[in-house]
């Protein structure tokens, strides 16, 4: 018990050293996102000339102006078809990455006859949602009906199974948003965290709490604690700097705020014990922000940060299973963009994190009984 | 007879490095006990055993009747502990650094207030009491530091330097809160590196050297040691007159003389007031030219000179301080 009466000490001075330097530490927290939200944000969708195949069943005025409008852009590159099982033999052979089969119907008034079918696969998809995220933005604009009313996503037997991958509705600047939560959470626990305990060493702080009778773990645990408590903080900032900069959270604020802060908080919580694990073995401050930087960054980028993950290369792919971020940008993208999350699909991504935060945090108690003698 | 502090046969090995080389020693209950030796001799080293920062290679140490890695509980709780390098938390004010180890030391939530009022007024930073203490001068900080290491009411106090980059003023001060501390009880163990803090503060004095203990005693003791008399010390432009100096000394005085590089001392008797002037005459008729000549009582400097030599330590061994960081990575390097 007084393992965490200790901890809740060391983690009282962990919180008011963050209050004395309070405005340094949310300065840091805002720019980065602040930064890369506004640049890249307003980029839009970074996928171009996507391949997609059209099939032209309607054949009439506003079906021609559609297909002119979707190749207006670079964002996709268009091969006309006469006929569907052809198109559909393209995207099985992965030579196209989505297919656009435009109905008799095309525009429908009617919600409940579809306009268009979009067919598309994830396992040849790289920069898809883009591409369906544009057709689907496009096609919307003809016919007065909603949404679902013009566009359905139709399922096809085999290889290609229509998934949406991380909603359709959103924009880039959503996607980035809820990315950046996750990239926030690494960077501040790996650099706040880790830097203020090797530099507390230097100065001999960690020496005075070793001779005083607490458990070498309180020391751990504070960390821990404290560096999940700043990732909260840091990661609301910079959710707060995306809907300045025009994001749009999907979840109502009362679901959407709980969702986020169990995920960041504990995935928070397991890269602060990274940071312990790196900072006990580094013990120059420069060393350790390289290290920082060569952990933190390809973990960002894998984990589908900036881009979705099917786009990034194939042999790159697999890695993102490893990553903790990825589970923590399902959840987060699943709130900012779906404004809805499946239980199961929650309590998958969430238990990953826990179990690698669980683990770490372990492991950072042995390296640091072992190193800190 | 036993003491407060019991180090008995300790031996610490920094893989092939032996930093502390079996020493045994016993501190008794109220008195100021003093750590002498040459940067790198194992002084912190040792320190940081009593304290249970590091484990001995062989060797036991007893703080109370209680070895200090089988009940560090206990033991650390009657240890507290002044580092050389001002240990506060410049962040936090003077009230929350006092605070902070009143929690950690588990000083019964009751009595937090009352001691922290106590030691704000002792080290006279009643007035700076929500101030940060990155904010106080040198000497501001080393009164807190002080009371600070007190918080948790130690039997027994090891400073490491208490008073290195300290002024004057503070020194002195620094000295008479010692003393008083002592009257109060209080064992204190001290390192340092000013000889005269040491024979003005200490009962007893051991000098450690190369990881052993070269002498141990009351400074008067010591400074026996070197001789009942006066000590001559000649210092030369160059070494090479050193051999006909001493050549000089041995033939026409009958002295023993002891060179340490450019620096010779020898013991003198007292009776031989004149001694003085003869020495230079006789040096001035060889043509043997001197840059300093002094004779004086015996200070614990030449004892420390007689034990250690005069070279400079502080090289390679230095890796082995054991001082802030270096301690957390030995061995790792």
């Amino acid at each position: 018990m007084s393992l965490l009466s200790d901890s809740i000490t060391l983690y009282t001075r962990e919180l008011l050293i963050f209050k004395a330097n309070l405005r340094t530490n949310i300065m840091r927290s805002v720019m980065f996102p602040f930064v890369i939200i506004l640049f890249f944000g307003s980029i839009g969708a970074i996928a171009l000339n996507t391949p997609i195949a059209i099939v032209n069943y309607a054949n009439n005025p506003q079906s021609l102006s559609l297909i002119s409008s979707l190749g207006s852009t670079n964002n996709v590159k268009i091969y006309t078809i006469t006929d569907q099982n052809t198109a559909l033999k393209l995207l099985q052979d992965g030579k196209v990455q989505a297919v656009v089969v435009i109905l008799p119907t095309f525009p429908s008034m009617t919600p409940n006859v579809p306009g268009v079918q979009l067919y598309y696969s994830t396992i040849q998809s790289s920069s898809v949602t883009f591409a369906v995220q544009y057709i689907t933005n496009t096609a919307n604009r003809f016919g007065a009906v909603s949404q679902q009313g013009n566009l359905t996503v139709q399922k096809q037997s085999g290889q290609v199974t229509p998934i949406i991958l991380y909603g359709t509705k959103g924009s880039y600047k959503d996607f980035l948003t809820a990315g950046i939560l996750g990239m926030i959470v690494v960077f501040t626990s790996i650099f706040s965290g880790g830097i203020a305990f090797i530099s507390d060493r230097q100065l001999g702080n960690v020496k005075m709490f070793l001779i005083t009778p607490i458990s070498k773990n309180a020391i751990v645990l504070s960390k821990v604690f404290a560096g999940a408590t700043f990732s909260l903080i840091s990661a609301f900032l910079a959710l707060g700097i995306g809907v300045l900069l025009g994001a749009k959270v999907a979840m109502q604020p009362i679901e959407a705020i709980p969702l986020i802060a169990v995920t960041v908080g504990v995935l928070g919580a397991g890269f602060s014990s990274l940071a312990m694990i790196i900072a006990t073995k580094v013990k120059k401050v420069d060393a350790y922000a390289i290290f920082g930087q060569a952990i933190g960054l390809p973990l960002w980028f894998i984990a589908g940060g900036i881009t979705p993950v099917q786009s990034l290369p194939t042999w790159l792919q697999p890695l993102s299973t490893f990553d903790p971020l990825t589970y923590a940008n399902i959840i987060n993208r699943a709130v900012v963009m779906q404004g809805v999350i499946p239980l199961g699909q929650f309590l998958e991504s969430i238990g990953v994190i826990i179990a690698f935060t669980l683990v770490l945090t372990l492991i950072s108690f042995r390296m640091f009984k072992s190193t800190i003698e | 007879m036993s003491g407060i502090i019991e180090i008995d046969h300790l031996v610490k090995k920094f893989e092939d490095f032996t930093a502390v080389d079996n020493i045994s020693l016993d501190i008794k209950e109220g008195e100021i006990f003093g750590i002498l030796g040459p940067n790198g001799a194992g002084k912190t080293t040792t320190i940081n055993m009593i304290l249970g920062l590091l484990k001995p290679t062989a060797g036991k140490i007893r703080v109370n009747g209680m070895d200090v890695n089988k009940h560090h509980e206990q033991t650390r709780s009657m240890l507290g502990f002044m580092t050389q390098e001002t240990v506060v938390e410049g962040d936090l004010t003077a009230r929350d650094n006092l605070w902070l180890f009143a929690k950690l030391y588990h000083v019964p939530e009751g009595e937090i207030e009352g001691r922290i009022k106590n030691a704000l007024e002792e080290s006279d930073l009643m007035n700076f009491s929500d101030k940060k203490a990155g904010t106080f001068s040198g000497g501001m900080q080393r009164r807190l530091a002080l009371v600070k290491a007190m918080i948790q009411r130690p039997k027994i106090l090891v400073l490491d330097e208490p008073t290195t980059g300290l002024d004057v003023q503070n020194r002195v001060r620094m000295w008479e809160s010692l003393r008083e501390l002592n009257r109060k009880n209080m064992t204190l163990i001290i390192t340092t590196q000013y000889l005269e803090e040491a024979d003005f503060l200490c009962n007893r004095i051991a000098i450690i050297d190369h990881g052993k203990i070269k002498a141990i005693g009351t400074p008067s003791e010591l400074k026996k040691m070197v001789g009942t008399g006066r000590i001559l010390e000649i210092v030369l432009n160059s070494k090479e007159d050193a051999g006909n100096v001493v050549k000089v000394l041995k033939g026409s005085f009958k002295l023993s003389p002891d060179v340490k590089g450019e620096k010779i001392l020898c013991p003198v008797d007292s009776s031989r007031s004149d001694i003085l002037t003869k020495i230079l005459g006789e040096l001035d008729r060889k043509k043997l030219r001197v840059a300093s000549v002094n004779l004086h009582m015996p200070t614990l400097d030449d004892v420390f000179i007689k034990l250690t030599g005069s070279g400079l330590r502080d090289t390679a061994d230095n890796d082995y301080q054991g001082s802030g960081m270096n301690l957390m990575m030995r061995g790792r390097r």
